[in-house]
């Protein structure tokens, strides 16, 4: 048998193995950190409209499979079959500012960014490491971004991925949406939506403070004023509301049976509101300034105006309807005070039935 | 058979002394692969009775009856004391009984083996375990080698209720089937194989007014009598709401409004605006109520009663929920609103609400 010479003895060929593997096993650490995907929990993809072929914004959720499952750089969301992804990345901006309606305890997706890549159903955010398992999300906020299918399914399903440089995959996670119909029974709402309709009655109520304006003794030093009633107008009506007044005797005035004597209104009915004068026989009825909720603007009748609250200024009245003060929207106990006022001369007769009746009126305008 | 003994001494004592040199602590003098060697050449008839290592051993055996092994399709008999002394062979089902995506439950029926029997679950997505092999982990996942601790009792793995495989692909079907051991030298065959398709991720959702048919895909109109000033008004119809998925945390229903109140087209400055809270008490408000639900939970501020409504604002608000995967969940939504005394008579008054709804996987 003819022996076959090596360049090496056996004993090189056992230290050259022997060096071999221990080198082999500095690599073994590598490949033991090689780990296939996992799975990302609590994924979810809302989107803030789900009837057909409909834009939208919506938002994305998901928690890393745990927290050194590997250092994230991007995370990808591929929409599912038949939605329309807009390939223009400045589409897809993104928000964390609004929280409302995000899983309970969810925080902002670090590092999150408008889109970097979007092509084919996959868009590419930017993204930092995700150092824990809580529930990240963000939304993304213009609805030029994605259209819904065209038509109405169930289980319309996607994913997301994490993804480290490279791109390579850290996790994934498998979602499920649905579309509903773009119209509901008669109407030409999508089938996500809910029509409410109401209607509001018009409503109006008025009163009087009193019935009793007392103006005490008369005399001829000075002017009775009796203390102001109110005439409160609580309404919806949007355009306003008004008060008028009248006195429907036959001699209009503050009249003494007794005394067969009635002193007359000052000015006389129609004119632009003045004072009394003491010691001048007059009678008249002035409006001031409302209190209350009083919606709208107010106009007070030139004939009754005494808003600057002059003593003893007032209009006159008669049997017409005598427009006082009107409101320019809803009120809802809108006081105008009322007062009357009176004066008398030293050719007064004397007597204790000087009495008038006034009466108020009011209105909405719907 | 000498020639071939000498040779192997010497590869061994090639190996041995690689072994020393490069783990002292694992010295071995004898053939090996990973996971068995062969302790002593002594194994066998005349020699040592068995080669064990703490996780593995031979068995040798003297005058082992031969003969013929009397099989039909669904079983087979073996001759030998090795045959009988094995555990009997286990069988298990394989079903997906909740309609889930990631995980398939699975029941060991034990055929008459001792309670401290232990099993080994074998997977595999083709029918004759001819690719994709893999192993039921202790703790329920897949994975691909077979460990001592992956063998357990009957009662480890869910007894008569059984366990569930968790960590599947969605719309798989996967083939189980199951070993047993009680000691030493017992290790059975595979049983008979069961199978099992895990669902995709699914949702359903619909909303829908209880106006007209009355069902999903009808109406989604929802009126209000004539509101009086002052004075809370139910809504003539309820909102319904239809939801299931077998997402593993359940989902939400969400909520919004486009306005954010009823709003006049006449009068858009005067709305009646949402918002929390308590409507016998306001001065007026708009929002709503969970009047009934049904497999699913409410969510504040929807979730009271009275005239207690919740919020319905152009921010998306969470209205149901449910953490776990909800099969025929049911909800529906009562709509309540107060016109101030000042709101604007108007037969205009609108709004539109939107319900999505989402599932988290």
């Amino acid at each position: 048998m003819k022996k076959i010479r090596t360049p090496f003895s056996r004993w090189q060929s056992v230290g050259l193995l022997y060096v071999f593997v221990l080198l082999a096993q500095v690599f073994v650490p590598f490949l033991l950190n090689h780990a296939s995907a996992a799975s990302l929990t609590n994924t979810m993809v809302r989107f803030d409209r789900m009837n057909t072929s409909q834009p939208t914004t919506g938002t994305v959720c998901a928690a890393a499979s745990s927290a050194g499952a590997g250092t994230e750089a991007s995370v990808k969301v591929t929409f599912p079959t038949g939605y329309t992804v807009s390939t223009t990345t400045s589409n897809w901006a993104v928000d964390v500012a609004t929280t409302t309606g995000w899983p309970t305890g969810a925080t902002a997706w670090p590092g999150i960014g408008t889109a970097t890549a979007a092509s084919g159903q996959d868009v590419t955010f930017p993204s930092s490491n995700i150092a824990d398992t809580t529930v990240h999300c963000f939304n993304w906020t213009n609805t030029a971004a994605l259209t819904t299918k065209s038509s109405a399914t169930a289980d319309n399903t996607g994913v997301v991925t994490t993804q480290a440089t490279g791109p390579t995959t850290i996790d994934t996670g498998n979602y499920a949406t649905a579309t509903v119909a773009s119209t509901c029974g008669s109407g030409s709402q999508g089938c996500d939506q809910i029509n409410v309709s109401a209607s509001v009655n018009s409503t109006f109520s008025f009163s009087l403070g009193s019935n009793a304006a007392a103006l005490g003794t008369l005399t001829t030093g000075g002017i009775s004023s009796a203390t102001a009633i109110n005439a409160s107008v609580t309404t919806n009506s949007a355009l306003g509301w008004q008060i008028w007044a009248r006195d429907a005797s036959a001699t209009p005035g503050l009249r003494s049976t007794a005394a067969g004597h009635t002193i007359a209104y000052s000015p006389a009915a129609g004119s632009s509101a003045s004072a009394l004068s003491a010691g001048t026989e007059g009678f008249n009825m002035g409006v001031g300034t409302t209190t209350g909720t009083c919606n709208g603007a107010e106009t007070y009748d030139a004939a009754f105006d005494n808003t600057a609250a002059t003593s003893g200024k007032g209009g006159g009245l008669d049997t017409t309807l005598r427009t006082v003060v009107s409101g320019g929207g809803s009120a809802n106990g809108c006081a105008a005070p009322l007062t009357v006022n009176a004066a008398i001369s030293g050719t007064t007769p004397a007597a204790n039935d000087y009495a008038a009746t006034l009466t108020i009126v009011a209105a909405g305008i719907f | 058979m000498a020639l071939y003994m000498r040779g192997l001494k010497r590869f061994s004592g090639l190996v041995s002394v690689l072994i020393a040199l490069l783990a002292p602590s694992a010295l071995a003098a004898q053939p090996a692969t990973t996971n068995y060697q062969l302790n002593s050449y002594g194994f066998g008839s005349g020699g040592t009775a068995n080669s064990g290592t703490s996780n593995y051993s031979l068995e040798g055996i003297t005058g082992e009856v031969g003969g013929q092994n009397t099989s039909t399709t669904n079983f087979t008999a073996k001759p030998g004391f090795v045959e009988t002394q094995q555990a009997n062979v286990p069988k298990i089902t394989l079903t997906n009984p909740s309609n889930n995506y990631d995980k398939l439950k699975f029941v060991i029926d034990q055929q008459n083996n001792p309670t401290d029997t232990k099993y080994a679950l074998q997977v595999s997505t083709t029918s004759n375990f001819s690719s994709n092999i893999t192993y039921v982990k202790s703790d329920l996942t897949l994975g691909a080698s077979l460990a001592t601790a992956d063998y357990q009792t009957y009662t480890v793995w869910g007894g008569a209720s059984g366990g569930n495989i968790i960590g599947l692909a969605s719309n798989t079907t996967y083939y189980i089937r199951a070993k047993a051991t009680q000691g030493q030298f017992t290790e059975s065959g595979y049983g008979p194989s069961s199978s099992a398709t895990t669902a995709g991720q699914q949702i359903t959702f619909c909303t829908y007014s209880s106006g007209g048919s009355g069902v999903c895909g009808g109406s989604n109109a929802v009126s209000f009598p004539n509101l009086l000033a002052n004075t809370v008004t139910n809504s003539s119809q309820n909102i319904n709401v239809t939801f299931d998925t077998n997402a593993n945390s359940g989902g939400n229903v969400y909520i919004y409004s486009s306005n954010g109140a009823l709003k006049s087209t006449s009068f858009p400055g005067s709305p009646i605006t949402s918002a929390s809270g308590n409507l016998s008490s306001a001065s007026q408000g708009y929002g709503a109520q969970i009047a009934s639900v049904s497999q699913l939970t409410k969510m504040p501020p929807y979730d009271q009663g009275g005239n207690t409504v919740g919020i319905l604002s152009t921010n998306v608000n969470t209205i149901l929920t449910s953490s776990v995967p909800v099969a025929a969940g049911t909800a529906t939504i009562q709509l309540q609103a107060k016109p101030s005394q000042t709101s604007p008579s108007a037969a205009d008054y609108a709004d539109i609400l939107t319900l999505i709804a989402a599932a988290s996987f």
